[in-house]
């Protein structure tokens, strides 16, 4: 301490020059404003600062995780979060309050986790979030079966549309040799495999209507390009000049 | 009867005891509430930033590092606050002087020194505006110049508070005093 109050020159390396001396004259004026400072104070003040300092917490070395190294994590974690709150208050270092209120966000984002998880779990182990039973597929498939593929035929007619129309006239002009109408059901799924070589029997052509429904059948389980041609194939052969065209 | 040394005092408030704050509230409050005033003129206001400076450093104690008197701590402190306050009531003290030109100034004439009194209104507001010059002035000059003169703070404990060599303090306390004589006599008071 500098004692009662008198600069030394010398602290400014000694008055060089103009600004040396004005820094001197400064001084000296900030001197003069120091010896006008009251002496002493009176008991008064200490209990004012006293009665000031009694609502405070209490300032501990080691901060807000001094708890956690007295009590425990368990005991002092409740004492370790009310201190890192208070000490984010204003009146106290930047760093320090940065630190605490880093702290207490720690806490709470891992107490909104843990309880989410909680909550998630606890839903789960009621079968809230459970998947259902979903059977439904089974009765879709009847319905839509035809209409996609009457419009996976229309685009495939776009393709080869000199077969299709002629496939849709077989059957009324096949009626005359139903012969084995019976075979053609049991071989459906062969005559799309016969496309090419068998198309000569001209099963098809007798099956008329069914016929043709089979073979769109047909055409759902295999390739529809093929079973197109098929249907095709058996026109005609009822025609008798289609089968030789396809093969 | 042996005096507790600072760091034995602010381990024992660390530890719990609370009210062995009030050694040290008993010991520094001289010197805290003299920096304060002089830095505000006015014992009202200085006692206020004075409690305030006390607080803070009870809730900071944990921070003090004892590599210096403990006095001097405070005595940054206390000068930091002030010239805060000083600062914020700035406009309020320029206007208060415009509508009643020379109230403050007689107001702030020591009570021995009415003897003179054109001497002692000189001389008060000589120490308003050399105070004014002071909190304009920029950080680093004013905390260095304020706790060389205001704070009564060595160069070597004023080097060991703001952790800058002694060369450098010294460079900021022959700057501060250079500009604060520029503002006085851009002032018209030098």
């Amino acid at each position: 301490m500098s004692g009662p109050f008198r600069f030394a020159a010398d602290e400014l390396g000694g008055p060089e020059g103009r600004q040396g001396r004005g820094a001197l004259d400064a001084a000296r004026a900030l001197e003069d404003v120091g010896n006008d400072a009251p002496v002493a104070t009176g008991t008064a003040f200490s209990d004012r600062v006293m009665a000031a300092i009694a609502h405070e917490p209490a300032p501990v070395a080691g901060g807000f995780l001094l708890p956690l190294r007295r009590n425990g994590i368990i005991r002092g974690f409740a004492e370790s979060v009310r201190q890192a709150w208070a000490s984010s208050g204003g009146g106290r270092p930047a760093f320090a309050r940065a630190m605490a209120l880093a702290y207490v966000l720690v806490v709470a984002a891992a107490g909104v986790s843990l309880a989410g998880a909680a909550t998630f779990g606890a839903a789960g182990a009621l079968g809230i979030f459970a998947p259902r039973a979903t059977v439904e597929p089974s009765s879709d498939p009847t319905a839509p079966a035809i209409a996609p593929l009457v419009g996976e035929e229309s685009d495939e007619s776009s393709a080869e549309p000199s077969e299709e129309p002629e496939a849709s006239e077989a059957p009324e002009a096949s009626p005359d040799e139903t012969d084995a109408p019976d075979d053609r059901s049991g071989s459906e799924p062969e005559a799309s495999d016969d496309h090419d070589g068998n198309s000569g029997p001209g099963g098809g052509d007798d099956d008329a209507g069914p016929s043709a429904s089979d073979d769109h059948d047909g055409s759902d389980d295999g390739s529809g390009s093929d079973d197109g041609s098929g249907s095709g194939g058996g026109s005609d052969d009822g025609s008798g000049s289609g089968g030789g065209s396809d093969d | 009867m042996d005096v507790p040394d600072d760091l034995s005092v602010v381990q024992a408030v660390l530890a719990g005891d609370r009210e062995a704050f009030r050694v040290l509230v008993d010991r520094e409050s001289a010197a805290v509430v003299r920096a304060c005033y002089r830095v505000l003129g006015d014992m009202h206001e200085a006692e206020d930033v004075a409690q305030e400076t006390f607080v803070t450093a009870y809730r900071s104690l944990a921070t003090w590092r004892g590599d210096g008197p403990f006095g001097a701590w405070l005595a940054r402190i206390a000068v930091r606050l002030a010239v805060r306050v000083a600062g914020r009531r700035k406009a309020v003290a320029w206007a208060r002087s415009a509508a009643a030109p020379g109230a403050d100034v007689l107001a702030a004439i020591p009570a021995g020194a009415r003897m003179q009194p054109e001497q002692a209104a000189l001389r008060a507001e000589r120490a308003t505006a050399t105070r004014r010059a002071l909190a304009g002035l920029d950080d680093p000059y004013r905390e260095v110049v304020a706790l060389r003169f205001f704070g009564e703070r060595s160069l070597e404990e004023i080097a060991t508070l703001t952790g800058r060599p002694l060369g450098t303090v010294k460079t900021h306390l022959r700057r501060g005093l250079i500009r604060l004589r520029e503002a006085l006599e851009a002032g018209g008071v030098a």
